[in-house]
């Protein structure tokens, strides 16, 4: 076992952080002032890990982007095809080819598949049955079809150029595949600051940010290029259960929790029933087919059934944790992100909910990284993980205003909780100041 | 008002409890302190359950539950007197267990053990470690029914500065 934490992240001059060096080896606490800078760490994990860990993924969703008008074209001609030869249908392939894209891990090959169907559809449209027939409108032939080529390859198109046009959109293709796969392949840090720059849309980069697993530098923004971490494999980020109530929103992390809770799976989890049993006294389920997350639904164990969306918020934030649990979503090397979990919970149910927290890192290794306004949340992590047996992987940091600055400092308390209640107390202290 | 260890000493004589004086470095350590010697030797406390368990004996009845500690302020000018009470809580098995019932029989015995001898400082100090306090602080300030303003949660540097600088 080596002495370097899991993880440590460094960060500075970012937002309202000045900063922050912080360890994650199993449960990190970060505890600070609205406006101390908690959720923009908290989503330059989520970013980050969003980024490193799904990195094929993500160029490929950013491949699909990319040839989305070659598609789209390609769609038009199979479909405008279907109308002159009834047996022809190549609108399967060409839906095939854009789907095979988020799912594939041979892109060479994929590429292969996509210059074949355009050269199936070139070839049949330089079929000489469409010659012979010069005044019928067929793609060749159309204006619109014109258009949408010469669009699609910024030219003015003529109609003898198609052959030539083919060709350039054969090399669009693989110009964009080839692209993607020197990225995987690469891996470069671009990835990760262009994702940033789109979710923090206003202000700079980071001044500095850095990420050590096992004291190895995995990231950096002045490395050209991102490792692929180990210890922790998916990221997943939580803070309001409201989020279930959207179905479209300007939350990538809402979106990704969406697409991960419809993921399909039931199995049996021990922590997933002690939920059940324990706390929130019914189960989540949903049929067999999701199309979305309105469609869960919590059964009591009276045998009342509810729609999910209909029950209290706070059973619907352990409710996601016992499908994330449940779908097997969340596994050793699951960074969970908890961002003010407390938000919605009774006193009685934030220890509850801290207790999980802790039994999923004692259980299953599950890490995290939680921001907290809660003093009980705060209290409860740190004195279940001691009486659980793991508190040495515990960890605590207070977010300290610099002197004179909107900026904080997270300075690492390690085990010791005394400093983050007393700026709790001040709660306190103005009760007893504008009270009797 | 700042610590006297002479009234301190003329109060344990007009109780006739003597033997109930201990040095606060050493009564602090008996109760669980990791800062030893952070007072001056030889400035000295009553023992609070010595003082009841004394009383009790003599009244032949059961002792009651009573705060650690006691000794007397005085002003600068030697004419006023507060007898102030304090109560050492020294580790988390102590935090998690307060008792908001206890603290308040605590206070009580004590006031009664003190037999009127001398005014009573309106505070009643329950001492914790240093990393602890603001936790104690948070938990007192949440007892339901809430206890009163005047039990103050603090640590040993605290103490010090308010009675013995």
């Amino acid at each position: 076992m080596s002495n370097f934490p899991d993880i440590r992240i460094l960060a500075e001059d970012f937002r309202a952080v000045n900063h922050a060096d912080i360890i994650i080896n199993g449960i990190t606490v970060v505890a600070g002032e609205n406006g101390s800078g908690k959720s923009s760490i908290s989503k330059l994990l989520y970013f980050l890990y969003r980024t490193v860990a799904d990195y094929d993924r993500i160029v490929a969703r950013e491949l699909r982007g990319s040839l989305a008008d070659v598609s789209r074209f390609l769609e038009i001609i199979a479909q405008e095809t279907r109308y002159y030869d009834k047996g022809l249908d190549f609108r399967g392939e060409v839906v095939e080819l854009r789907k095979a894209l988020l799912n594939t891990e041979d892109l060479k090959g994929e590429m292969r598949r996509w210059i074949e169907v355009v050269e199936q559809i070139q070839k049949f449209l330089s079929a000489t049955e469409w010659v012979k027939n010069p005044d019928r409108l067929t793609p060749r032939n159309s204006g619109r079809f014109r258009h949408i080529l010469g669009d699609l390859l910024n030219i003015d198109y003529k109609e003898e150029d198609m052959d030539e046009s083919f060709e350039k959109v054969k090399n669009i293709i693989i110009k964009n595949f080839r692209k993607a796969i020197d990225t995987i392949e690469l891996r470069p840090t671009s990835l990760f600051t262009e994702e940033l720059r789109r979710v923090f849309i206003e202000g700079s980069l980071p001044g500095k940010f850095e990420v050590q697993e096992y004291g190895d530098l995995i990231v950096a923004l002045t490395k050209k290029n991102l490792s692929i971490p180990y210890s922790i494999q998916n990221a997943i980020y939580l803070d309001t259960p409201m989020m279930l109530h959207s179905e479209a929103s300007n939350n990538v992390h809402w979106d990704d929790l969406e697409e991960l809770l419809q993921k399909k799976g039931n199995g049996n989890h021990l922590v997933a029933d002690l939920i059940n049993s324990e706390i929130i006294q019914g189960d989540v389920y949903s049929d067999d087919v999701l199309y979305s997350t309105d469609e869960f639904k919590f059964k009591r164990v009276d045998g009342e059934v509810f729609g999910l969306l209909d029950v209290a918020t706070g059973i619907k934030s352990f409710s996601i944790l016992q499908i994330l649990l449940k779908n097997g979503t969340i596994t050793d090397k699951t960074l969970l992100i908890l961002d003010e979990p407390e938000s919605n919970l009774h006193p009685q149910w934030i220890i509850e909910y801290a207790r999980i927290i802790v039994l999923l890192n004692k259980q299953l290794g599950i890490k995290f990284f939680l921001a907290t306004h809660n003093p009980d949340m705060v209290s409860a992590i740190r004195y279940i993980s001691e009486k659980e047996g793991v508190l040495d992987g515990t960890n605590f940091y207070l977010a300290q205003k610099v002197d004179g600055k909107f900026k904080y400092n997270y300075t690492f308390l390690d085990k010791e909780i005394d400093p983050i209640f007393e700026s709790f107390n001040i709660a306190l202290e103005r009760i007893n100041k504008y009270g009797i | 008002m700042k610590y006297s260890k002479q009234a301190t000493l003329d109060l344990a004589k007009s109780l006739n409890k003597e033997e109930c004086l201990q040095g606060i470095n050493q009564l602090t350590l008996k109760e669980g302190s990791s800062d030893a010697n952070i007072f001056t030797d030889g400035e000295v406390v009553l023992d609070m359950d010595c003082v009841e368990h004394k009383f009790a004996s003599i009244e032949k009845r059961s002792p009651v539950k009573s705060m650690d500690s006691a000794f007397v302020t005085t002003d600068s000018t030697g004419t006023k007197s507060e007898l102030v009470m304090v109560e050492y809580r020294f580790n988390y098995k102590n935090l998690a267990n307060l008792s908001r019932v206890e603290l308040l029989q605590k206070v009580a015995g004590s006031t009664a053990a003190a037999q009127s001898t001398t005014n009573v400082h309106p505070n009643y100090y329950f001492v914790f470690n240093s990393n602890l306090k603001n936790q104690a602080i948070s938990r007192l300030a949440r007892m339901n029914p809430v206890i009163p303003q005047h039990y103050k949660a603090i640590d040993l540097k605290d103490i010090q500065d308010l009675f013995f600088s």
